[in-house]
């Protein structure tokens, strides 16, 4: 990924190469993944969101803003619900994070307190997601899921990995799911390398917000991938005449089965790293068309939603 | 001898670990005759609970039997007392058996005899085979895991508000004070700091004050009442109304390391645990309302109590779930 552009005038290259290996590891894959699907990874993430930036650069000339805002983003991830209501929630994680944290730092101001007549303007509402979300979903679909299966999964995998591991190795593994596309946690000074990665030239204009939107989805994509990888090796694992061979392996979490967990093994020594050609299949799986018998149960069929995101 | 003997009974019949540990200390600076002393007492108790054994006791009594069935009489006493404590170590034992043939022992009987009526008068009562120190268990206080965590939480801000109870002009505040901020544009309060105690206040046009940076709310209470005074010497009619600590934060530490996910699988109503954007676990209590952050090696932060119980409430609830989910 070293080239002319992703240089900039410190002579510094700007990837997240580490970030998205510590990702990686913290949704399931080998302590150590393969630095080539690590590379290959970031090149996808890369191109996606670049490919995010010029659509919703469009709706922004449409509209006439001059900016990039989270508006734009959300409006191409508009047709997905599931994400709208997982961005949903990150939002609502987010506020609650940055309200605890800054009840903890000894100099924040405490919002609760600063009585009625005063306004704190630093507090106003920052995030506007919530907003946008709400407005794009006329038929209030965000609200009625109760359930975000796919956090839930991830969740029971992480719970399933560490169950048997060491403390030494639980520690690495926290540390690893720390990892993110932002760099500090503050709205305002998280983004720099992000934008520096996305938008070198700074040519287009992006609004924090919008960053914070595609930092989420940056992140979505490398959990999509890694969940794709697992999900397709189990049927690498398929034995002829076996229907349930593939549910062998330690990855899958079905939620039907986690009452018996039977199926789920806390697998995390053996784990191969992932490898490039499992990524590359996993991107044929994505990007096929599925016309014909292949499309008959598919979300897509319509091709109503953009296939070319993986996150959205 | 006398003023042993005075306080002897009361030790005696104390249990609690305490006052064993006072006994034992006052036995060693003493000879073995306390000892005996308190080991009679110790018979007593056990052979009007074994009324059998009495029982045979006094028949030895009357027919006076030979020395050789007292001692084993006694020693199978011993072996009662042996039982029903349960550190008795082999070799404390064989010490007191030396003891036993010393002459002392017999001098002491003599001793006991003129004092306490209760004492039983035959021999068979007098000789132990078990040192009552060994009988004693010296408990070491070694406090709990759970003592531990609530010992090791510290105070590291407590925020308080008061209310001056007359408008402020803020901008001759700020000029008239020395550490203070003013910035309307980032702020609308002025920002003034004492160095004793060190605290920062906010004050606002309305008159309120909150007071940040106290250690603690006697601290804090301080700090406010400075404030005030500040306020009042640059000539406004300050008073000091409704005084309250709103909010405690402080910090704990569990000696081991938590496992979130876990945690989070189990609790997912109260807690959230979202690595990539907060390291620690957020775990929301009921009751007491508290909020804490839970991190990974064992640490917590407790926000939004009101007062030190919620804090120590708080934590008394969340230290058996913890330990639970405890990673080794």
């Amino acid at each position: 990924m070293v080239s002319y552009f992703t240089l900039d005038a410190t002579g510094e290259v700007t990837n997240f190469q580490k970030e998205i290996s510590n990702m990686m590891h913290g949704f399931g894959d080998n302590p150590n993944p393969n630095a080539a699907t690590v590379v290959l990874v970031e090149s996808i993430v890369l191109q996606q969101l670049r490919l995010m930036l010029q659509e919703a650069l469009n709706y922004s000339n449409m509209r006439g803003a001059k900016v990039i805002s989270n508006y734009e983003i959300i409006y191409l991830m508009r047709k997905n619900i599931l994400k709208l209501k997982r961005l949903h929630d990150y939002q609502l994680k987010l506020d609650q994070i940055d309200k605890s944290r800054q009840v903890a730092t000894t100099e924040a101001l405490i919002p609760g307190i600063i009585l009625d007549d005063e306004k704190d303007p630093s507090m106003k509402k920052r995030r506007t997601h919530i907003d946008i979300i709400k407005e794009f979903d006329e038929a209030d679909e965000v609200s009625q899921i109760k359930f975000d299966a796919i956090d839930y999964l991830r969740k029971v995998r992480a719970a399933k990995i560490t169950e048997s591991m060491s403390f030494e190795k639980y520690e690495a593994y926290h540390k690893a799911r720390c990892a993110s596309f932002r760099s500090g946690y503050g709205i305002g000074k998280g983004f720099v390398k992000l934008e520096k990665w996305l938008n070198p030239t700074k040519e287009l204009k992006i609004t924090l917000s919008a960053l914070e939107v595609l930092c989420f989805l940056a992140y979505e994509t490398v959990a999509e991938i890694v969940d794709a990888v697992f999900f397709i090796r189990q049927d690498t694992r398929k034995k002829n005449g076996d229907p349930f061979s593939k549910f062998e392996g330690g990855h899958f979490c079905n939620p039907v089965s986690l009452n018996n967990a039977v199926y789920i093994k806390s697998g995390y020594e053996g784990v191969p790293a992932i490898t490039v050609a499992e990524v590359r299949e996993v991107l044929r799986r994505y990007f096929n068309p599925r016309t014909g018998m292949n499309g008959l149960f598919y979300r897509n069929m319509c091709m109503d939603l953009p296939v070319r995101y993986l996150a959205i | 001898m006398m003023e042993s003997s005075e306080h002897l009974p009361l030790q005696c019949d104390a249990d609690g670990s305490e006052n064993c540990l006072h006994f034992t200390a006052v036995c060693q600076e003493d000879s073995v005759e306390k000892v005996q002393m308190l080991h009679d007492r110790e018979t007593e108790r056990i052979i009007s609970n074994n009324e059998l054994i009495m029982h045979r006791n006094n028949e030895d009594n009357t027919t006076d039997g030979t020395r050789d069935k007292h001692e084993v009489d006694t020693l199978k006493l011993a072996g009662d007392i042996g039982k029903s404590n349960v550190l008795n170590t082999p070799h404390q034992r064989t010490e007191v058996e030396r003891t036993l043939t010393t002459p002392i022992v017999s001098s002491t009987q003599s001793h006991i005899m003129g004092e306490v009526s209760l004492t039983p008068t035959h021999r068979t009562f007098t000789p132990q085979a078990v040192n009552p120190h060994n009988t004693m268990v010296a408990i070491t206080p070694i406090a709990s895991g759970a003592s531990q965590a609530k010992n090791s939480i510290k105070l590291q801000n407590c925020v308080s508000s008061v209310s001056l109870g007359c408008e402020l002009k803020l901008l001759d505040i700020y000029c008239r004070t020395r550490f203070s901020e003013y910035n309307p544009a980032r702020f609308q309060g002025v920002v003034m700091k004492i160095l004793e105690p060190r605290a920062t206040a906010l004050v606002f046009r309305s008159g309120k004050i909150v007071c940040t940076g106290a250690r603690n709310e006697h601290d804090s209470y301080i700090a406010a009442r400075k404030f005030a005074r500040i306020i009042q010497k640059l000539g406004f009619p300050a008073k000091f109304l409704d005084f309250k600590i709103q909010n405690f934060i402080a910090t704990a530490d569990l000696r081991f390391p938590v496992r979130l996910e876990a945690l989070q699988q189990a609790h997912g109503q109260f807690a959230s645990y979202e690595p990539e954007l907060f390291p620690g676990l957020v775990y929301r209590m009921v009751r007491p309302r508290v909020v804490l952050l839970i991190f990974v090696n064992g640490k917590i932060v407790f926000t939004g109590g009101k007062s030190r119980n919620e804090i120590s409430e708080a934590l008394e609830i969340i230290y058996p779930i913890l330990r639970s989910y405890k990673k080794n």
